[in-house]
């Protein structure tokens, strides 16, 4: 695969805030840019209250941004409305964190996945059955699955189903919402492959929204480190390991070791600070064990230290813990 | 398996049924004092069946239909209501993998936690003493701010405070055994190696024994002396930790432990 792809998604400058009581702001997404490959993995990390799902539900244009624009092939679709809105949908898909929760407990898994066609007028009465049935298989489901309801399905099948609805209308970005972390690990495992071959087949490109940054380092090809509604760091994901932020630091040492090594590991301390209530300086500045002086002063802008590496701390220094 | 002497917890032929459905068949492992054992396995294994039982509070018309689990000689499949009240709580203790739903939430935490103290502990007669009691507790679990966390209501905690809590609570009366349900499952990973850490400190340093539930495979590696593997509500596999992880005998555990992310692992794309 050539690294030069084209950029499908390009994010600028994107802000989104509320408002709160007593005129106070609340900054979920403060001053994000970054861009999608056509056919790539894009992983977007952080814990909660980091501000990925808002980011997310902006690009979708679920909500309006502050500011800032979100370009689809170049085109700015933060301005879409009516029906040129509708027909964008066609091209973003997603697959959200609980499969039990997604589907209508009283649709029958043929309906749930004719419905996306259907609302565009894209399917025949007498295909129907077919094309379910073909959309069943791709996702590795026997077809006879169209008959049953969701709640007579495992998990990681329902998952699956999830995965068949969101290709129904063969979109070019799939957003998946912490698809995987509801799953057992095995499961998870299955599901991944399957991620991995339909983009393989079709060239997907996924917008993968995670907390789990081991699994991230095995699927992804770029990631994106959120904290607090800023970029801290963002890198190839095979070279995760060689983040400099203080923050992915923090994120790397917190996975557990599952070869027996008996070391627990060791993290930052505290938890994320509100939204509302933003630091002045740096947004990481109040957890981080390298806070200087001028991370209280100012926020640190994101720059280029390898190609493709950029990473928003003021340290300088190439840092060699872990 | 090694014999009773020495033991605090003999677990023999245990199984539960739900209903006419008999969904944990033969399950027997052992646990010496201060031992820490993690049971993993993927959701539906019965994990979570086996310890809800060994604290008695087996839910939706789960019954215990065979074996016998004997803590310091005492089977707890035959316990009577009465002497169940004097066990839980004081010799043995659970934590959930949500403490805000185990806490009520229209009380402030403070009222919740002073009563508890004051029903279980004769030596404390006064609120004032038991809400130092209290502040002591929380402070080993590294809150900073004791007091305004007894003012609290449960909602206004995160859910890694609320979890603190929940340990605090748990171990108030230094219990012999801790049972633990996934109790860092809902939390994020920063705070997951925290909240791991500091358990284990504690249940160390008075000695407590646990059992852990899990179905992340790294912590359990990290923390557990044993491990016992469930599938479809049997054992496959029940040693030493290193044995475990290091030469697994079932195929199942073969997969399982293949099918773990970790950092510098096989990647799924190119």
């Amino acid at each position: 695969m050539s690294n030069e792809r084209e950029t499908i998604l390009s994010v600028r400058h994107l802000v989104k805030e509320f408002p709160l009581e007593g005129g106070r702001v609340l900054t979920a997404v403060a001053d994000v840019s970054f861009d999608v490959r056509k056919g790539e993995t894009f992983a977007i990390v952080g814990e909660s209250g980091c501000g990925k799902s808002t980011l997310v539900k902006t690009l979708l244009n679920l909500h309006a941004p502050t500011s800032g624009e979100v370009l689809f092939h170049g085109e700015d679709i933060t301005k879409l409305t009516g029906e040129a809105l509708r027909q964008h949908y066609r091209n973003v898909q997603m697959v959200f964190q609980d499969p039990a929760a997604a589907f209508d407990p009283k649709m029958r898994i043929e309906e749930i996945l004719a419905e996306p066609l259907e609302n565009y007028g894209l399917l025949e009465k007498s295909k129907r059955r077919q094309t379910v049935e073909e959309l069943l298989l791709s996702v590795e489901l026997p077809a006879d699955f169209a008959d049953r309801y969701p709640h007579n399905m495992s998990g990681g099948q329902r998952q699956r189903v999830a995965i068949a609805r969101a290709l129904a209308l063969r979109p070019e970005i799939i957003v998946c919402d912490e698809a995987t972390s509801a799953l057992d690990v095995s499961v998870q495992d299955s599901v991944v492959r399957l991620l991995a071959r339909l983009q393989r087949e079709r060239g997907i490109t996924y917008l993968f929204i995670c907390h789990d940054l081991a699994l991230v380092s095995l699927f992804a090809q770029r990631v994106l480190v959120m904290y607090l509604g800023s970029v801290m760091e963002t890198l190839d994901a095979a070279r995760l390991q060689e983040a400099r932020h203080p923050y992915t630091q923090a994120l790397l040492a917190s996975v557990f070791p599952a070869d027996g090594a008996k070391v627990i590991p060791h993290t930052i301390r505290g938890e994320i600070p509100s939204a509302s209530d933003r630091p002045k300086g740096c947004p990481f500045a109040t957890r981080c064990e390298r806070c200087t002086e001028i991370c209280n002063e100012k926020a640190p802008a994101l720059r280029e230290i390898a190609p493709g590496h950029f990473v928003a701390c003021h340290d300088e220094k190439p840092c060699t813990k872990r | 398996m090694e014999g009773a002497s020495g033991s605090l917890l003999e677990v023999r032929d245990f199984a539960i049924r739900y209903g006419k459905k008999q969904t944990v068949q033969g399950v027997g492992f052992s646990l010496a004092p201060g031992e820490v054992l993690s049971l993993v396995g993927e959701s539906g294994s019965g994990k979570t069946s086996v310890i809800r039982a060994l604290l008695g509070c087996l839910g939706g018309g789960g019954t215990i239909c065979g074996g016998a689990a004997l803590f310091e000689g005492r089977d707890l499949t035959q316990l009577s209501e009465e002497a169940w009240k004097k066990l839980r709580g004081r010799e043995l203790s659970m934590i959930f993998q949500d403490t805000g739903a185990m806490l009520n939430p229209v009380r402030k935490i403070g009222s919740q936690f002073i009563e508890y103290i004051l029903l279980h502990t004769h030596s404390i007669k006064t609120k004032e003493e038991a809400r130092k009691r209290c502040c002591t507790l929380l402070g080993r679990m590294n809150l900073a701010n004791p007091e305004s966390i007894l003012g609290a209501y449960p909602f206004e905690l995160s859910g890694g405070m609320r979890q603190r809590v929940g340990i605090a609570m748990a171990l108030a009366f230094h219990p012999k055994l801790l049972l633990a349900d996934e109790p860092t499952a809902a939390l994020d990973v920063t705070t997951q190696a925290q909240i791991v850490a500091e358990l284990l400190r504690i249940v160390r340093e008075s000695g407590t024994a646990m059992i852990l539930v899990t179905h992340n495979i790294g912590v359990a590696a990290c923390v557990s002396d044993k491990i016992l593997v469930m599938s479809g509500g049997r054992v496959l596999e029940y040693g030493a930790t290193q044995d475990i992880l290091h030469s697994p005998k079932s195929d199942y555990t073969k997969k399982l432990l293949a099918s773990v992310p970790t950092l510098g692992g096989r990647r799924y794309v190119e």
